[in-house]
């Protein structure tokens, strides 16, 4: 496993990543991603704090399909993690499908509700849209808690089977590591989308929902197919917390991680998906592994998010990009003179 | 403007930051225990939803590892707590709890919100820590899936059903209406506590938000049901306290029963109008009658000044500390988790220092959670000045069992 | 319907969400935006009044004055460091609303920090009896909120209607960018509109306080239920905010009287998808100009 991640990094003269669009992300992820991994090792509490890193990453993720690229603010998200979670829960405690399944089971879910949700409200956007999410997150744990024949009521769902992927079963590091993998690949393949031809639909209609109508293209549809996208990678990565985790509750995912998953892609940088990945990371250290300020991680993480927007609306990437060209500028500035 | 915000931002970042080292002044010292220190994990929630409650236990634990850190420590060895936060949030829970292990922690005290403590379970089984919840009063808290490691003092809602039972069986009550919040905890609890009730008769159950603003449309439900008596089941503070303003107002002569929170919560008891609170029987579990109650109150007045309540959650924290000791004790040194786990299973009979004179202590393999019968318990009726008088006149439970 | 209590409960409810309504109602009409920061605008008020009087022992009217002289401070920072550079920078109102709730999310930290995370009792700021009507009492923190709430919609529309920044304000809040080509000052309107808002935000959250206390996390549902409130009455006039609030109070008492327990949460969510989607403008509507 680590083998194939490490691969891309290590790339020859002649095969340029960058000339792949999307690929210099990945290889900057991807590098990340491998020393992070080599920081964990064996250690329990490091496994455990990429597995949340990698859980706050799909959701803002999820958030980010929609809510940056097609300019839609659903705040449902705790929801559609919730949803990923409870099929892990239901698949391993209710079925004897294998526990691979949920991972199918629970996007596709997820999708569907996103699309009832997103055709309910698609003549909503901006504050009526945040707010009438909101209200569906909130009377979705209210279910949850009502409905105890189906999610076990309050107590949740627990007691998992273990991951069995054709008779070999995945140790706690392998998950670990197969967590990092899947944030990588979705956060490639949002950053190919973004620059395909689709993906500078879905930002036009944005900024110009008229002009993207007048070119014959249905702005609820691709609306809607942004936030189904978007519910299945959260979901995604609501079922892997739950699988790390080892349970369920009705409050397993709350309106706080919807708040830190709008704030993740600001942290780290709006232009591209690792900005969201980035910010994950961020919001993982500061709120978990931060000795200095563990009572208040959270405040500071608030105060953060004010700053950056305020100064470097770009966040940490476009931040560290701009450097980047800086520097490039002048090492050829060094060159040319040279 | 740049500067402007950079200022902001930097003097957050300074108040912040003195916070963090301002909590670490509470923490207790070695005293005169010398050796390599024991150390102890606490997941203790101080600024989420959980804050109310969990912090005034955890206060008792610091005080508590100082006293026996004062006495010479355990086995010569002092005891060290470290300590998280976990915000009540159920997805922090995995990654403190195994901090807390990165710490050399041997064993936890799980001090959150219960949904949090839930969560924990299966993370405890992982890390094969033991664990004491010493405020847990939901009986699934140390039921399978994943109970092996986890321990709680009080009794739970199924002793709480025998005891309300025999009240209103004295009180010539037949049916019994339910004001209760919608947090997970209480869902949970309700569940346990209303299906052993079979004593009465539930004519109506009205729920309401755990941070509703008005109950109004709930006690009139209440009010069309008629019901002998009403018990008020919530995680307590603001919605205990709106719940019994209101039910001080329309629904006067009605008896009215809650559970243990509003006792162990001296701080809502000024969110009450005056005298909302008279008459409300609640299931107390400090008698100055204990002996040990009684120390351990001068103590608390001691360290926190002559005007401190103490509460349930002083007592437990307190007995979850003393426990602990005694079991590193019997299994001879905290390394070996196993063994610690299986000392805290030998314990029995252990005194605790809430509950009736002679209410103990015991656990077992099978037999998780501490309580020996319901006199840990005790009926407690609030006065005319919103505070708790002293035991309930009508009925008080049975000590033996 | 005839248990009076339950009508006294609904306005009181209806007081408060129409105040917050009001508040939200004012940066609109000023600033063309939704200020979901309004919710803990309100709590800062009541939290940081209970506060001073519990740790410092402070009286309750100077208490009062500073949580309310507070949040104004906070309402005119909210314009003036984060709204307005965030506006300037342009791309519609995405950015704005996401500023907002930055904004939100950090007020809620940060006075959990400073105030402590338990709910604290609310300050009554009336000291006589309570007041028998009919076979019910009624508090007097209950008949000072609706009384003060009539007030200040009296008082707003006063503003509005007869002074000349009140009017300044309705003119720039059609167009920002017409009104400053036409040289009116907007953003000292804007920053106007920003503080009265919070001056009746903090009102309104130090008046209901008394009910079921202030906690650091009160002010989210608070902003929802005032934001459903103003879009419910529509932005059509001073009063309609009132009139939203007014409704909202009584499905927020009546739903769960008539179909019990979480029907409230239900409910709130069917209101708000019926009404955005239907009535987005709603119930009263500017009939003068578009």
């Amino acid at each position: 496993m680590t083998t194939t991640i490490s691969r891309p990094t290590v790339s020859s003269d002649r095969w340029d990543p960058r000339r792949i669009p999307g690929g210099g992300g990945l290889a900057l992820g991807v590098a990340v991603a491998a020393l992070i991994l080599v920081w964990v090792g064996s250690d329990g509490y490091r496994q455990t704090l990429v597995i949340s890193a990698a859980t706050y990453a799909l959701i803002a993720l999820g958030m980010y399909v929609p809510y940056l690229m097609a300019g839609s603010l659903s705040m449902a998200y705790s929801a559609y993690a919730g949803i990923g979670g409870y099929a892990v829960g239901l698949i391993s405690a209710r079925t004897g499908l294998p526990l691979v399944v949920a991972w199918i089971a629970g996007p596709i879910v997820a999708a569907l509700v996103a699309v009832v949700l997103g055709m309910v409200t698609r003549r909503l956007s901006g504050f009526f849209l945040a707010a009438v999410t909101l209200l569906f997150g909130m009377a979705f744990t209210a279910f949850l808690i009502d409905a105890e024949s189906v999610s076990g009521g309050s107590g949740g769902l627990g007691n998992l089977r273990p991951l069995n992927l054709l008779g070999w079963t995945p140790s706690h590091y392998h998950v670990v590591v197969g967590s990092a993998v899947v944030v990588c690949v979705i956060a490639f393949l949002l950053d190919r989308l973004r620059l395909s031809p689709w993906g500078v639909v879905v930002r036009t209609m944005r900024d110009a929902p008229r002009a993207v109508e007048a070119a014959g293209v249905r702005v609820p549809v691709l609306n809607i197919v942004a936030l189904a996208l978007g519910a299945m990678i959260a979901a995604v990565g609501g079922g892997l917390f739950t699988y790390a985790a080892g349970s369920i509750t009705p409050d397993t995912f709350t309106l706080n991680i919807v708040f830190l998953a709008i704030f993740m892609p600001l942290i780290g940088g709006a232009g591209t998906p690792w900005g969201a990945v980035a910010g994950a990371v961020i919001a993982v250290e500061l709120t978990l592994n931060f000795p200095a300020v563990q009572t208040s991680g959270t405040l500071l993480l608030a105060v953060g998010v004010l700053v950056i927007m305020l100064v470097a609306p770009k966040g940490v990437v476009g931040y560290a990009d701009k450097l980047r060209t800086r520097l490039w500028a002048l090492l050829r500035k060094e060159r040319d003179r040279g | 403007m740049a500067r402007w915000v950079a200022g902001m931002a930097t003097l957050a970042l300074a108040v912040t930051a003195c916070g963090g080292t301002g909590d670490d002044a509470d923490s207790p010292t070695d005293g005169s225990a010398k050796g390599a220190p024991i150390i102890i994990g606490m997941d203790e929630d101080s600024t989420g939803p959980g804050a109310s409650y969990s912090t005034i236990a955890g206060k008792t634990i610091r005080l508590a590892v100082q006293d026996i850190n004062d006495k010479g420590g355990v086995l010569g060895r002092p005891l060290r707590l470290v300590i998280e936060n976990d915000e009540s949030d159920p997805t922090k829970v995995p990654a403190v709890l195994q901090k807390l292990h990165s710490q050399g922690a041997k064993a936890l005290f799980l001090q959150s919100g219960s949904a949090a403590v839930m969560q924990a379970k299966s993370t405890l089984t992982q890390l094969g820590l033991p664990a004491i919840a010493p405020t847990g009063v939901t009986a699934t808290l140390v039921e399978p899936p994943d109970n092996e490691l986890i321990y709680m003092l009080a009794n739970t809602t199924t002793d709480w059903a025998e005891v309300y039972c025999g009240a209103f069986k004295a009180a010539n009550i037949n049916t019994l209406g339910i004001l209760t919040d919608d947090t997970t905890t209480i869902a949970a609890l309700n569940k346990a506590l209303l299906g052993g009730m079979s004593c009465v008769k539930i004519t109506a159950t009205e729920k309401g938000a755990a941070n509703a603003s008005d109950l109004s449309a709930q006690v009139a439900r209440l009010k069309d049901a008629n019901p002998d008596a009403v018990l008020v089941t919530s995680v307590g503070g603001a919605f205990e306290v709106l719940a019994q303003n209101t039910l001080a107002a329309q629904l006067k002569d009605k008896l009215r029963f809650s559970l243990a929170s509003i006792g162990n919560q001296p701080s809502s008891w000024k969110l009450a109008n005056p005298g909302a609170l008279e008459g409300l029987i609640f299931m107390g579990s400090i008698n100055q009658d204990n002996p040990r109650t009684k120390a351990l109150t001068e103590l608390l007045k001691k360290a926190n000044g002559p005007d401190y309540e103490v509460t349930a959650y002083d007592a437990e924290g307190w007995d979850a500390v003393q426990l602990l000791k005694l079991a590193i004790e019997k299994a001879g040194g905290p390394d070996d988790p196993k063994k610690l786990n299986e000392a805290i299973q030998s314990i029995s009979g252990y005194q605790a220092s809430f509950g009736q004179g002679n209410f103990t202590l015991s656990f077992s393999a099978t037999k998780h959670l501490g309580a020996d019968g319901p006199c840990g318990l005790s009926l407690i009726e609030f006065g005319a000045d919103n505070r708790p008088k002293g035991p309930w006149a009508t009925f008080q439970p049975p000590c033996s069992s | 319907m005839t248990d009076l209590q339950l009508w006294l409960s609904a306005m009181e409810m209806g007081c408060f969400f129409g105040m917050l309504a009001l508040a939200y109602h004012l940066i609109y009409v000023g600033a063309g935006f939704f200020n979901f920061a309004i919710g803990p605008y309100a709590m800062m008020g009541g939290l940081c009044t209970s506060w001073l009087v519990i740790t410092y022992d402070l009286g309750v009217w100077p208490a009062a004055a500073i949580g309310v002289a507070a949040t104004i401070a906070l309402a005119a920072a909210t314009e003036l460091g984060v709204v307005r550079p965030v506006q300037k920078r342009g791309g519609g109102e995405l950015p704005a609303l996401v500023a907002v709730a930055a904004v939100l999310f950090a007020i809620q930290q940060f006075a959990g920090y400073l105030f402590g995370y338990p709910t604290l009792p609310g300050q009554s700021l009336a000291s006589f009896a309570p007041v028998p009507v009919g076979d019910i009492t009624v508090q007097p923190s209950s008949l000072l909120l609706i009384v003060v709430a009539v007030l200040t919609f009296v008082a707003t529309a006063a503003w509005i209607r007869f002074s000349r920044t009140g009017r300044l304000l309705r003119a720039v809040g059609d167009s920002n960018q017409a009104a400053a080509l036409l040289g009116l000052p907007v953003n000292r309107i804007r920053l106007i509109a920003f503080v009265v808002a919070g001056f009746v935000a903090a009102l309104a959250g130090l008046l209901f306080a008394p009910k079921a206390g202030v906690n650091s996390l009160s002010g989210l549902h608070w902003s929802l239920s005032g934001f459903l409130a103003v879009v419910v009455g529509g932005t059509g006039s001073v009063w309609a905010p009132l009139l939203g609030g007014m409704l909202l109070g009584l499905v927020e008492v009546f739903l769960p009287y008539y179909f019990g327990g979480q029907s409230h949460v239900y409910g709130m969510l069917l209101i708000a998808l019926l009404f955005f989607a239907f009535k987005p403008q709603g119930l009263f509507v500017r009939k003068v100009r578009a």
